[in-house]
């Protein structure tokens, strides 16, 4: 034994290291040498992986176990002003499949899948084939990969998609019998547990079916681009799904997570999540009862002079609000293959000469302008009038009449005479006035804004045509809105279609108001027009049959002939009628036209009744208080029947 | 002449510095580094065990969370189908038919038959039950 502290011995080492000889302590270095090399190397490699390679490997491992979902919002609801559903969204399932996990088994899954999807065996055999997609990676080169998706049917309800799972977990392989190896078993279980997967989906749903189906408009699917990846959102095609698209459609959420191997969420490792936000409820100012009555009442119209189209229009002339607005033909947004061009929304879409009740516009235009006076005479030339090198006629000849007769029996005439007063400058001026010749500004898409020329002095002629209402094109919304200026003492609305935008719990977003355009008239002006108005429903006036039982109803009838390629169409015309009720307080009014109606052609004759229709019944269900006079006179049986009691 | 020392006794002079020999120490238990010891362990073993405890509670309500989820999911679906249902039957399209089909000889009201209370305010006089929510005009 070496003692401590003394050099080392002939034979080499180191004493205090336990190494006394040479060989051990080679050994030592040597082993030394090579741990440090390895660790020399381990640490070049971590290098290596953790700095030189970082960023290339933490993509990879980020893409491994990394998922974003998008979370897409509920699409708002629209709703009447009663709060009744008019459009809502469901959710359905897309169910897709993975082509590669299904090996050669498409005919069996495609037997499966075909009853549950209704559709064709074949073509669903024909989807679960693998297919090659061409596309470019991110150096911009062309890559050819297998598909691992195809979509195999869209708006699956939720219980059919419950009966396709079961089906497939049952599904049953013919192996002829042989004991399964292992592989063979994992592809038999990865066809029943994962070849056919279904996606989450919305679909649009319209509970009154074909009820305001123009107002409402229809939405369809888009494919939206995020992230590389393919999302299915619903957008609005027309109508407020269309216009209100943004605030229906809502903000979409986002889930930055983990998944394991099988790629169910960890949750724990949430990076990010964020909800998404449902889009806004929309209210209508339309009421689905008052719709539903003049959808009923048009339908009848229909079949009784079956006209080319049929349109009514219902506003509350104080604040613009549209009660109902409707035109047949329509369409049932649940089933898009009833919409084409016929199914337009005519009561904006379509310009139309008006006919008489333009009269409006240039009889109180005068009155206004202290031109004429309620009682002023004119000629009416019994029924034929020249005037600039055309002649004017009345439907039926009359002498001389007041400006109150104009109104009540309709006269040309004796339009086009005080048109001439007031002058090409002053008809211009008061068209334009009343909302002519320019949009109304309803929030409805391909609103028209018709055709309102600028006074051409040189022009005579049009000085007699407009006042009849010929060489002017408007719509029908237009024209309940001017109508409705006289309702409303002379103040013309911004027709109101959205009455306010609110979550889906009901909590108030944003209301929206009544908006003045401008004052047409003055209130005297307006008391004027009310009273020449009021006539046209007596026996003398061109519509008795639009007159109420218990309310005194001013109105216009109007019965234009219709303008066609080459001029004017014979025995073709677009009649219509325009009033409202009660006549001193006004509540509601009601616009309806017939684009060439067969059944006799005055507006008075065929849309006075169906005015007459659609006021009874809404003044029914609005509750309007009757005219104490009327109801005097036409007491109901319920009421004669009580006092009968009473005696 | 006396006798050399014995090593013991050289080895307990003041100037030899080397450890202990154990052999010659105390039977008695020093129970300051056992409790260190145990104390220590308990950390070390209770750190252990809370880390995979939390960690086991952190999955458990992961799970928790992705049902509950799930739960909430299918509940809303569910509330959404039903409100369909209702909307469905709101519908004054589908209570007009339903009104026909059971022939319950169902007519509007006339304004005759309508008896108005006369203590209403003037200014309300005119506004009607479906009128009443909605909005005025100010002047």
């Amino acid at each position: 034994m070496t003692p401590s502290g003394e050099e080392p011995i002939a034979t080499g080492g180191w004493p205090f290291l336990g190494m006394n000889n040479k060989l051990q302590f080679r050994r030592a270095t040597l082993l030394l040498i090579f741990i440090s090399l390895a660790f020399v190397g381990l640490g070049f490699r971590l290098v290596d992986l953790q700095v030189l390679r970082h960023d290339a490997l933490s993509k990879l491992a980020d893409d491994n176990t990394r998922r974003d979902y998008w979370e897409m919002p509920r699409r708002g609801d629209i709703l009447d002003v009663n709060g009744n559903v008019l459009a809502t969204s469901t959710e359905v399932k897309t169910v897709c499949a993975d082509p590669t996990l299904i090996g050669n088994q498409q005919a069996l899954v495609a037997r499966t899948l075909a009853p549950w999807l209704q559709t064709n065996e074949a073509s669903l055999y024909q989807k679960l084939l693998p297919r090659a997609v061409v596309s470019k990676n991110e150096q911009g080169q062309t890559v050819t990969n297998i598909s691992h998706y195809v979509r195999l049917a869209r708006n699956i309800s939720p219980d059919t998609w419950q009966h396709i799972r079961a089906a497939m977990t049952n599904l049953t392989f013919d192996t002829g019998g042989k004991k399964l190896t292992r592989p063979e078993r994992n592809f038999y279980n990865g066809i029943r547990s994962s070849a056919v997967f279904a996606e989450t989906d919305q679909k649009r749903v319209y509970p009154n079916g074909s009820l305001a189906a123009q107002v409402i408009g229809f939405s369809g699917v888009e494919e939206a681009k995020v992230d590389d990846r393919s999302v299915s959102q619903i957008v609005g095609r027309d109508g407020i799904e269309w216009a209100m698209n943004t605030n229906l459609f809502g903000v979409a959420g986002w889930r930055v997570t983990e998944a394991d191997s099988k790629q169910h969420e960890l949750v724990s490792m949430r990076a990010q999540d964020v909800p998404a936000r449902d889009g806004l409820d929309v209210v209508l100012t339309i009421d689905s009862v008052v719709q539903h009555i003049v959808e009923t009442a048009l339908a009848d119209a229909m079949q009784k002079h079956t006209p080319q189209s049929v349109a009514c229009i219902v506003t509350r002339p104080g604040t613009g609000e549209i009660l109902a607005m409707a035109s047949i033909p329509t369409f049932d947004p649940n089933q898009p293959n009833t919409i084409s061009t016929e199914t337009r929304d005519r009561a904006i879409t379509d310009n139309m000469e008006p006919g008489s009740t333009f009269k409006i516009v240039v009889v109180s235009g005068a009155l206004n302008n202290g031109i004429v006076k309620l009682n002023d005479q004119f000629d009416c030339e019994r029924g034929h009038f020249a005037f600039a090198g055309r002649v004017l006629h009345d439907a039926e000849p009359h002498g001389i009449l007041s400006t109150e007769g104009i109104i009540t029996k309709s006269s040309n005439i004796g339009a086009a005479k005080v048109g001439i007063k007031l002058g090409a400058q002053g008809l211009y001026d008061y068209a334009w006035n009343y909302g002519f010749g320019q949009r109304t500004g309803i929030l409805l898409p391909g609103e028209s804004k018709g055709v309102l020329y600028a006074a051409a002095p040189n022009r005579l002629i049009t000085l007699a045509q407009i006042p009849m209402g010929h060489g002017v094109a408007v719509t029908r919304l237009q024209m309940i809105m001017a109508m409705g200026a006289i309702a409303n003492n002379g103040w013309l609305m911004r027709p109101m279609i959205v009455s306010r935008l609110q979550n889906h719990d009901g909590s108030l977003v944003q209301q929206y108001t009544p908006q003045r355009v401008r004052r047409v008239i003055s209130d005297e002006t307006d008391k004027q027009m009310i009273e020449a108005l009021k006539t046209v429903v007596t026996k003398d006036g061109t519509s008795p049959g639009a007159a109420l039982k218990n309310y005194v109803v001013a109105g216009k009838t109007g019965t234009a002939e219709k303008a066609g390629i080459g001029g004017y169409l014979p025995g073709k015309y677009i009649s219509s009628f325009i009033g409202f009720f009660p006549a001193d307080n006004p509540q509601i009014c009601i616009s309806v036209v017939m684009d060439e109606p067969k059944e006799g052609h005055f507006g008075g004759i065929v849309c006075g009744p169906v005015f007459k229709d659609i006021a009874e019944r809404c003044a029914s269900y609005l509750n309007i208080p009757a005219d104490p006079n009327l109801m005097q006179t036409n007491q109901a049986p319920l009421m004669a029947e009580n006092n009968l009691r009473k005696r | 002449m006396t006798a050399p020392a014995t090593l013991p006794e050289r080895r307990t002079k003041k100037n030899f510095k080397m450890a202990k020999n154990r052999k010659n120490q105390s039977a008695s238990i020093h129970f300051g580094p056992v409790v260190k010891v145990v104390l220590l362990c308990f950390v070390f073993c209770g750190s252990a065990v809370g880390y995979v405890w939390e960690k086991n509670e952190i999955n458990r309500l992961a799970r928790h969370i992705s049902e509950s989820e799930k739960k909430l999911s299918q509940l809303k679906d569910d509330n959404d189908r039903l409100a369909n249902q209702v909307a469905v039957l709101h519908s004054p399209v589908m209570i007009d038919a339903r009104a026909r089909q059971l022939n319950l000889g169902l007519v509007p009201a006339q304004p005759a038959q309508v008896v108005r209370l006369s203590d209403t305010p003037a200014d309300e006089k005119m506004r009607t039950r479906q009128f009443a929510g909605r909005p005025t005009l100010n002047p």
